[in-house]
């Protein structure tokens, strides 16, 4: 073989697959969304989540949306209207990192 | 995980944490009406990407049922007093529920708060919030916020066992 070959044989073969693996692994989408480091800036929107409306139902007591229209789900359930006591923060954890 | 369905997300003010659209929130809201909030949960500008955010809405959901209290996860600011404004918030959220479990997180500041009261206080004791923030601090330090909900509202639906 001519050296021309040798080394588009011998070395251009692993590099570009050498290239092929690193665009692979770099070039991914993890790049689009910067990763959360601590100690760094912390530039989005506040968001805050809750579960999703169906099944967070509590089983005894009565629907809280009292003005909002009629809901399907209550009719077996206690009383609309019905005076709960409003739990207030007691407890729980803090925690630094 | 069901197609189109994910958590509700309320937008806070970040000047007065709490404030934001707690009034919208419907329980017997049907799912297929989340499907048009799907797209603006996720995207450069917010916080998780679509993997993260279902494993935090499967976690939420899931905590939620099996123990009847209401999980709620918040992600942003606390300002300054950080476990008073994650009181005030809990309030809104005890308006409506009569069991909630606040879970807040603040990466700018780098705090978190687990806030509970009434029957969730009842069913989920101090040390058993303690540890729960103890992992939830592990995950965060290394990076991983998603981790790190998941993990805490696992450990205090765990405790606070089936309704």
């Amino acid at each position: 073989m001519s050296i021309v070959e040798t080394t588009l044989i011998f070395v251009g073969i692993p590099a570009a697959v050498f290239l092929l693996v690193a665009a692979l692994v770099f070039g991914g989408a993890a790049a689009r969304t910067p990763r959360y480091r601590p100690g760094g800036a912390w530039q989005f929107e506040p968001v805050w989540y809750l579960p999703h409306p169906e099944h967070s139902q509590p089983a005894s007591s009565a629907s809280p949306d009292g003005a909002h229209q009629a809901l399907p789900g209550a009719a077996g359930r206690a009383l609309p209207g019905q005076a709960a006591e409003v739990a207030l923060a007691s407890g729980g954890a803090s925690g630094e990192w | 995980m069901q197609s189109g369905s994910t958590a509700s997300a309320l937008d806070v003010d970040s000047d007065h944490a709490g404030s934001g659209t707690l009034d919208n929130y419907d329980p017997n809201r049907r799912s297929k009406d989340l499907t048009t909030r799907r797209d603006s949960q996720t995207g450069p500008d917010r916080p998780f990407k679509p993997a993260q955010l279902a494993r935090i809405d499967e976690a939420l959901t899931l905590a939620s049922r099996e123990t009847g209290l209401l999980f709620s996860v918040y992600v942003g600011d606390l300002g300054s007093a950080s476990r008073a404004t994650a009181e005030a918030m809990f309030g809104k959220l005890a308006a409506r529920h009569p069991a909630p479990v606040l879970l807040a997180v603040s990466p700018a500041q780098r705090r978190l708060e687990i806030v509970t009261g009434g029957e969730s206080a009842r069913r989920i004791p101090n040390r058993v919030a303690s540890l729960a923030a103890l992992a939830m601090r592990g995950s965060f330090s290394s990076g991983d916020l998603t981790g790190g909900i998941v993990t805490g509202l696992r450990q205090l639906a765990d405790a606070a066992g089936v309704a």
